[in-house]
């Protein structure tokens, strides 16, 4: 069975309960059987009753160390309903969450929520107290072994896409692995429903806008034509084979642009592993693409204010800092794409125009 | 024995493949695409240089990717020279990994005002890059 130590965090086999020593810190620990009856006080000087050694006062909890993952040992808050305790009972009992810091008052609640009561707020002073640290939780979708495969990502994307602040500031950032995995996963069904659209309605919308293009001047038109023929033939599969890969790559970039912009602006408080949590959850509602038609859109933009709320939150350096660091490159972007866009809407509008005159008044489509 | 109950024993083996592998991965990939893969045949044309004939601020890269893995730099450079940089750089950091992950190494702390300073140079080089495109593209 496995136990974790409240010194050090640090968990460790054993084949007995009982006092223990934890082989990382040294620390003594009681584990006790939970199959065990209730311990009844024996009287006192009773013959027989063997001295119980005491058990050492569990400590605070250290952080532990970053970008190492830590064993998926539940303790302490979960988001929502905690998982279920797996089949058999192969993981052991574990010990009691570390006690609370002292001054608190109610020990934290599972789940996301309002913080917990901490006892009144100090006398005197300027401002409001600072607010206390919260405990770090998994994602849902990294207990995706105890909790299931669908449950954990369907509980993961709604705390992202509803309450990004929330999770954001609580979640765990050394677990970066299930983040990417969450972005893969969520863009490749888009992209594939995505590029399933395009296969079933390719050569329609390019009958269309090959006729559009008559209307328009050579070099949009030539451009306008590229574009449409990518609707149809390899452009979808290609989209949807190479669709994980895509997704690994844009998190990456995109967190390794982001989080050196945060560096510029001093907002980069936490390490990488925050930053690259953070795009690859809100990456997670790429899986809006699956909409058909404004599915794009509204998967852009939810992102992006999903991702600014988020880095605000998980690198602790507010919604300003983040907003920077996001939108500095988008703009770049946007610049660059809805500039040549709204110049094709104009060349569309134009050929629409140029359609409505020649049919005598009648838009025909 | 999972690997679990392994890194509870008191064995818990160094993370093997970071987010540095990570990206070392893709500057590898990126390199044997450039290299491998007919990507200039693609018909692909920048939206803003197709409509506006003006070219944006990473037009160009495709080919100092492609010009440099085939190992024309001059060529690489006057497509793009902070593409060529930034190929060079990446596979750089690539090759820079392996030999790190062979040694046995762990990566170097990089401070903090050196990131700053890095990425405010970046910044000026994509702005300088855009202007010198956008110049040679009105002279010719």
């Amino acid at each position: 069975m496995i136990a974790r130590c409240a010194r050090c965090q640090g968990t460790f086999t054993t084949d007995h309960f009982g006092l223990q020593r934890c082989p990382h810190c040294g620390s003594e620990l009681l584990l006790s059987d939970p199959n065990a009856p209730p311990p009844q006080a024996p009287a006192r000087g009773a013959p027989g009753a063997a001295p119980r050694p005491p058990a050492p006062p569990p400590p605070a909890a250290e952080p532990p160390p970053a970008g190492a993952e830590r064993p998926p040992v539940a303790s302490g808050p979960v988001w929502g309903q905690p998982p279920p305790p797996p089949e058999g009972g192969g993981r052991g009992p574990e010990l009691p969450p570390p006690a609370p810091p002292p001054g608190a008052g109610a020990p934290p609640p599972g789940g996301y929520g309002p913080p917990p009561g901490w006892g009144g707020p100090p006398g005197g002073g300027w401002g409001p107290p600072p607010r206390p640290p919260e405990p770090e939780l998994s994602a849902p979708f990294a207990e995706r072994k105890q909790r299931g495969l669908f449950s954990s990502y369907v509980e993961t994307w709604k705390l992202v896409a509803t309450q990004p602040a929330v999770f954001f500031r609580r979640v765990r950032i050394d677990q970066a692995g299930s983040a990417v995995l969450f972005a893969v996963i969520s863009y490749t069904i888009g992209a594939a429903m995505q590029g399933l659209y395009s296969l079933l309605s390719g050569q329609r919308a390019l009958n269309l806008i090959l006729e559009y293009a008559e209307q328009m001047p050579e070099e949009q038109a030539r451009l306008l034509r590229t574009y449409a023929e990518g609707l149809t033939g390899w452009a979808p599969v290609g989209q949807i084979v190479f669709a994980p890969l895509l997704a690994l790559v844009s998190v990456y970039v995109g967190a390794g642009i982001v989080h050196l912009l945060l560096s510029l602006f001093r907002g980069a408080n936490r390490p990488f592993d925050a930053t690259v949590t953070t795009v690859a959850y809100a990456f997670g509602l790429m899986i809006l693409l699956a909409v058909p038609g404004c599915g794009g859109l509204i998967a852009v933009v939810w992102y992006v204010v999903a991702l600014i709320i988020g880095l605000g939150e998980s690198q602790r350096c507010g919604t300003g800092k983040s907003a920077a660091a996001v939108l500095a490159p988008s703009v770049l972007v946007c610049f660059c794409c809805c500039g040549s866009a709204g110049l094709g809407l104009g060349g569309l509008l134009r050929a629409l125009m140029g359609a409505k005159h020649g049919a005598g008044g009648h838009v025909e489509l | 024995m999972s690997s679990s109950e392994r890194s509870v024993a008191g064995t818990r083996a160094p993370r093997r493949f970071g987010h540095a592998e990570v990206f070392a991965s893709l500057a590898l990939l990126s390199f044997l695409a450039a290299r491998f893969l007919p990507l200039l045949s693609l018909p692909f044309t920048c939206p803003l240089r197709g409509m506006t004939g003006i070219p944006c601020a990473t037009c160009g890269m495709t080919h100092a990717f492609v010009h440099l893995a085939h190992g024309r730099i001059a060529d690489a450079v006057l497509a793009s020279p902070l593409g060529a940089l930034l190929a060079g750089a990446a596979w750089l950091l690539a090759a820079a990994d392996l030999a790190r992950l062979a040694a046995g190494a762990s990566l170097p702390a990089v401070p903090a005002r050196l990131v700053r300073a890095a990425t405010a140079a970046g910044v000026v080089a994509l702005l300088v890059n855009w202007a010198y495109l956008v110049v040679r593209e009105i002279q010719s």
